[in-house]
C-alpha cells in the first residue's frame, strides 16, 4: 500500500532551496570563524576585542646622505623645485589612530592589522610627497607591546625615492 | 512523521512575524548611525579618496566624491523606508547593498559591529519583516505572519558570534590571564567602582582576572541559552547587562542594539498573550492604561478594565497576579522596564500576590496614532541627525553621540507602538477570554472579559 507524500512537489522544492541557503550560510559563517584562528586578520572573524597593543610610532626621513632624521609628530619642510615646503603626515593619513604619531595609543582592532595600514601609510604619503628631493626615504618605527608582552619594535620604510644603481640609493 | 517531512515541515513553517519586524526596524536604525557617522566624516575631513585608504580588493569599484555621498544618501534613504516598512523588500535590499558597498571600499573602516550590520541587513532581505508594523502590511492587509526559517539564520548568527568570540578569547593566553582586561583599564575601574573591602579582598588585577571569566561564562552561556524557552528570559536580562555595561564602557556603535534586536526574534513573539485589568475607579490606573500600549514594543499586553478595586496581571498561563507583584509582573513585560522587574519577578514562584477571586471585565482599545506621526518623527530625526553631524558648530562631543539619539529611538518605538498595538491586539475583534487555573486562555464568544484563577 503507497501513501500520498505529505508535501508537494514544489513544496519540497521550496523546502531543499531553503535548506541549501540555510546550510550554507551556517556553513559560511563557520569557515570564516575557524578561518581566522589561522590568518594574522581578524575580518570577519568575530573576535571581539581580540588584544590591547599599545603602540607609539614616529615618522622618520632618510635624507640623501643616509641620514636619519626623526619628523616633528609627522611634520617637515622639504625642499621642492617650487621651494620650500610644509609636509605633514596628517594630511594623508586620517584615523584608525594612524594620525596621532608620537602619541602613545591602544591599536585599534588587531596590531597586525594596524602594522599592515601602517606600511600601506608610509608608502602612501612617501608616494604623495614625491616632490620632496631632500627626502630620500620615509621610515616608520613603531614601539608596541601586546598584554603582557615585552616591548618591540617595528620598523616600516618606504620604498627609496632615488631609482636603483643611483649614487644615493646604495646607502 | 519521517525526519525529512519534519525538515519539510520546519522549512516551510509560518508563524508571528512581529520579532522580525521589531529587528527590521532597530535594523533600519543602526543602519541610519552607521552612514550618518561617514556623512560626519566627509563634511569634517573631506571625501575619503583624497587620504590614505586600504581597499580589499582592486576590482571593487572606487566611486568619486559625488558617488560616495549618494551611496549615503541611498543607504540612509532606503534605511529610513526599512524602518517605517514601505516597500521594504525594495529598500531593505537597496539599504543592504549600500551599506556593504560602502563597508567593502576600505579595510580600515571594519569593525566587527558594522560587518554585522550588513549580515543584519543581508538576513532582513530574506525576512518576513514587511508583514508586520509596516506600512506595506496596512495598505496591503498581510496578517502578520511570515515563514520562520530566515529566524532561524538570524539566531543561529547571534550564536556564532557568541561562540566565535568566545573561543577565540579562550584560546589566547593574553586573554585568559585577564592581561587584555587589563590593557583595557578594566583593573582601574574595579579599583574605582568597588567599596575598600572588595578591593582589599579581591586586588585590581584578580577584579581583571574575575571580570575576564564572567565575560567568557556570558559569551558561552548566552549562546546556548537564549534558544531554550526555560532560560530564554534570564538569559536575555543577562545579555541587556552585559552588552549594556560594554556598550557604556567601550562604546560599540550598532554592535549592542543589533544584539538585542536578535532577542525579538528569540523571544518568538505572540501578541497580546498577557493582560493587565485596570481599576475604572483610579484615574492613575486609566492614565497607565493609555501609557501601557504606547511602551509595550512587543505587543504583549492587552489592556481590560473593571469595575473593582486593584488592578490585575493575567500571565500567557493565565495565572492572576494583584496589588504589587501585577505591577512587578507589568513591568517585567514592558521591554523599557524589563531589565529592573525580571529579577522581581521571580516572587512569581511564590504564593504571594496571586489572586483567585473572579472578576467581570471589559476589553479596552489601545490609543490609536497615525503612521503619519511615526513618519514624521523619523523625518525629524533624520532632519536633526543632519544638523548635528553635518553643521560644525552642532556637532556635540565624541562622548555624548553615542547618547544623544536614544530619546529620539524611545519616542520613534512609542510612535510605533501607538500605530500598530491596536491592529496587533484587536486585529480578531474584541473577544471574550475565559481564564482558568492552570490553563492556558482560551477563545470564546466576543463579549466581556472573564478572568478567574
Amino acid at each position: 500500500m503507497s501513501t500520498a507524500p505529505a508535501f508537494s512537489p514544489s513544496a519540497q522544492r521550496r523546502s531543499r532551496i531553503i535548506l541549501a541557503v540555510c546550510g550554507l550560510y551556517v556553513a559560511v559563517q563557520v569557515g570564516i570563524i575557524v578561518m581566522c584562528h589561522f590568518t594574522s586578520s581578524k575580518h570577519f572573524g568575530f573576535w571581539m576585542f581580540p588584544e590591547s597593543t599599545y603602540l607609539r610610532a614616529h615618522l622618520y626621513r632618510v635624507l640623501p646622505d643616509g641620514t636619519e632624521v626623526k619628523t616633528k609628530k609627522g611634520s617637515w619642510k622639504g625642499q621642492t623645485e617650487a621651494g620650500e615646503v610644509r609636509y605633514r603626515w596628517n594630511d594623508y593619513v586620517k584615523g584608525y589612530r594612524m594620525d596621532l604619531l608620537g602619541k602613545k595609543v591602544r591599536s585599534k582592532g588587531t596590531f597586525d592589522d594596524t602594522a599592515k595600514y601602517f606600511q600601506g601609510a608610509v608608502n602612501y604619503v612617501a608616494a604623495r610627497t614625491a616632490q620632496d628631493k631632500s627626502t630620500h626615504q620615509l621610515v616608520l618605527r613603531i614601539q608596541y607591546h601586546r598584554a603582557g608582552g615585552p616591548e618591540q619594535m617595528l620598523i616600516y620604510k618606504s620604498p627609496p625615492r632615488v631609482p636603483e644603481g643611483s649614487q644615493h640609493a646604495a646607502k | 512523521m519521517p525526519r525529512s517531512d519534519r525538515l519539510t515541515a520546519w522549512t516551510l513553517a509560518e508563524g508571528p512575524s512581529v520579532g522580525f519586524a521589531l529587528f527590521r526596524i532597530v535594523t533600519g536604525l543602526m543602519a541610519i548611525r552607521h552612514l550618518i557617522g561617514y556623512a560626519r566624516d566627509w563634511s569634517k575631513t573631506g571625501f575619503y579618496g583624497d587620504f590614505f585608504f586600504y581597499p580589499y580588493a582592486s576590482w571593487i569599484p572606487q566611486p568619486n566624491e559625488p558617488v560616495y555621498l549618494a551611496v549615503i544618501f541611498l543607504g540612509i534613504l532606503s534605511a529610513a523606508f526599512v524602518i517605517v516598512g514601505y516597500q521594504t523588500r525594495v529598500a531593505s535590499i537597496t539599504c543592504f547593498l549600500m551599506v556593504a558597498y560602502h563597508l567593502s571600499l576600505n579595510q580600515i573602516w571594519y569593525r566587527h559591529n558594522r560587518y554585522f550590520l550588513v549580515l543584519a541587513l543581508l538576513l532582513l532581505c530574506l525576512a518576513p519583516a514587511h508583514t508586520a508594523l509596516s506600512i506595506d502590511a496596512t495598505r496591503l492587509k498581510l496578517p502578520p505572519i511570515g515563514p520562520l526559517w530566515s529566524g532561524f539564520l538570524i539566531k543561529a548568527q547571534m550564536t556564532l558570534i557568541y561562540l566565535g568570540s568566545a573561543i577565540s578569547k579562550t584560546l589566547d593566553e593574553g586573554w585568559r590571564s585577564g592581561a587584555v582586561l587589563t590593557g583595557r583599564s578594566l583593573d582601574r575601574m574595579w579599583e574605582q567602582w568597588m567599596p575598600g573591602f572588595v578591593v582589599n579582598v579581591i586586588p585590581p588585577d584578580a577584579g581583571a582576572r574575575l571580570l575576564t571569566i564572567q565575560a567568557l561564562i556570558s559569551e558561552f552561556f548566552l549562546a546556548f541559552f537564549v534558544w531554550f524557552p526555560r532560560t530564554r528570559r534570564f538569559a536575555i536580562w543577562w545579555g541587556i547587562i552585559f552588552h549594556g555595561f560594554i556598550e557604556v564602557r567601550y562604546s560599540v556603535l550598532t554592535f549592542t542594539y543589533l544584539t538585542l534586536a536578535t532577542y525579538f526574534i528569540f523571544a518568538e513573539l505572540r501578541s497580546g498573550e498577557k493582560q493587565w485589568l485596570y481599576s475604572s475607579q483610579s484615574p492613575l490606573h486609566r492614565l497607565l492604561a493609555r501609557v501601557v500600549p504606547l511602551l509595550d514594543w512587543m505587543f504583549q499586553v492587552r489592556v481590560a478594565t473593571h469595575s473593582g478595586r486593584g488592578h490585575r496581571f493575567i500571565a500567557r498561563d493565565g495565572t492572576v497576579y494583584r496589588g504589587l507583584t501585577a505591577w512587578i509582573m507589568l513591568g517585567a513585560n514592558l521591554p523599557i522596564t524589563f531589565t529592573f522587574f525580571y529579577p522581581l519577578s521571580w516572587v512569581r514562584y511564590l504564593r504571594w500576590g496571586k489572586s483567585s477571586e473572579t472578576l467581570e471585565s471589559a476589553p479596552v482599545q489601545s490609543p490609536k496614532f497615525s503612521v503619519h506621526w511615526l513618519v514624521g518623527c523619523l523625518a525629524l530625526y533624520l532632519v536633526f541627525l543632519g544638523i548635528i553631524n553635518l553643521h560644525a558648530p552642532a556637532r556635540p562631543q565624541p562622548e555624548m553621540r553615542r547618547f544623544i539619539d536614544l530619546p529620539w529611538f524611545f519616542a520613534l518605538m512609542c510612535l510605533m507602538a501607538g500605530a500598530y498595538h491596536r491592529t496587533m491586539i484587536w486585529s480578531s475583534s474584541t473577544r471574550r477570554v475565559e481564564v482558568r487555573e492552570g490553563a492556558l486562555p482560551e477563545e470564546a464568544p466576543a463579549g466581556a472579559l472573564r478572568a478567574t484563577s
